[in-house]
């Protein structure tokens, strides 16, 4: 009985493996890591999430309402992601011939389903002279996919 | 068989539950959950089982299932075995019967603990400047923070001063862990509580 219960536990350790080898023709690489059909899977997915990735038809940049000394930028966002994403924040930074004029913020988070179009605003305050020719410096982009937030800084030489 | 029939009938209760529990062990779910994101990576670990999810797909390795699967199955042949050994305690082939699987849980607990912990240490102290030296010339960072094996962090992966991915990671023992545990305690106070039946089996040959 002791040799009998000694070979059963010795039976259930080697087994699996010798079992394992058979299945992947004693090919120790495939027994032992997950076959190239899943991981190729895996990768595809993480590629996919990208799409064709960010391009200039990304953001659409409308034109700006100034209303007292708040100024309100309208932006159409259409996502190249092949997932749902959550905008956290966007903000924006304005200058006009060198110089900063400030920044326009999005006031609350945006929820994009895959390879949509979303339009939200993004708002700011100005009380300076009448700017004469006013770009977009620079873009700080913050956004949630699969709960991975993901924080771009774009630096713009054009608005 | 006379004096069988008179004399007591003796149970070991605690290696009985035991036994009954380290049966119903390999199917109440995994003992430890790493989650990365919310739904990016998930693992879910226990002797029996190991499930690797990366943004819902799911990845296994033969011979880590199959190895998983026998742990399962020895588990329950143990628990079947503790069973039989406890009901009949005084029986010549209980003590063998017993200590074939006792110990089982006990270890199983423990392997576990240390794979995760061995883990973690190679994700936070290796892993990153492996990872560094294959990005190294494209400026980017790379920081992993995982817990041990219970709580959350964050880790960072810094491409330039441009493009910044924040990951939190979370990682959690379930409550099987936490009957395993128990069935452990229970296994080794069964063991003690056993001795008593084997010492008079002992004693009377």
């Amino acid at each position: 009985m002791k040799w009998a219960l000694r070979l059963l536990g010795l039976a259930l350790l080697i087994g699996p493996i010798l079992i394992a080898f058979g299945m992947n023709n004693w090919d120790l690489k495939a027994a032992v890591i997950p076959s190239e059909d899943e991981i190729s899977q895996v990768t595809g997915q993480i590629t996919g999430i990208f799409g064709d990735g960010f391009s200039q038809d990304t953001f659409t940049i409308g034109n700006p309402t100034v209303i007292g000394t708040n100024v309100i930028l309208p932006i159409t966002f259409k996502s190249p992601l092949s997932v749902p994403i959550r905008i956290n924040d966007i903000s924006v930074t304005v200058v006009d011939q060198g110089t900063t004029l400030g920044q326009l913020n999005l006031e609350e988070g945006v929820d994009v389903p895959v390879d949509g179009t979303v339009s939200f605003d993004l708002v700011g305050t100005y009380s300076g002279p009448m700017p004469s020719d006013p770009q977009i410096g620079g873009m700080n982009l913050n956004i949630e996919v699969y709960g991975v937030t993901v924080q771009v800084n774009m630096g713009m030489e054009e608005g | 068989m006379n004096s069988e029939m008179k004399s007591p009938r003796s149970v070991n209760f605690l290696g009985l539950i035991a036994g009954v529990l380290m049966i119903a062990l390999p199917f109440l779910g995994p003992w430890w959950i790493a989650k990365v994101g919310t739904g990016a990576i998930e693992i879910a670990l226990s002797p029996f089982d190991m499930s690797i999810s990366v943004l819902g797909q799911q990845i296994q390795s033969d011979i880590v299932a199959l190895f998983l699967l026998a742990e399962a199955i020895a588990m329950i042949i143990a628990g079947v075995f503790m069973v039989l050994a406890s009901v009949a305690p005084r029986s010549w082939w209980s003590k063998r019967l017993f200590r074939f699987g006792v110990m089982k849980p006990f270890w199983a607990v423990v392997i576990l603990i240390i794979l995760v912990v061995a883990g973690a240490f190679v994700v936070n102290n290796i892993l990153p400047s492996f990872l560094s030296n294959m990005v190294s010339g494209t400026g980017a960072s790379i920081q992993l923070e995982v817990p041990y094996l219970v709580g959350t962090a964050n880790s960072v992966i810094q491409a330039g001063s441009q493009i910044m991915i924040t990951a939190p990671i979370n990682l959690s023992l379930a409550m099987p862990f936490w009957v395993a545990v128990a069935v452990a305690v229970l296994g080794i106070a069964a063991r003690i509580n056993h001795r008593k039946y084997t010492k008079q089996t002992d004693g009377k040959v």
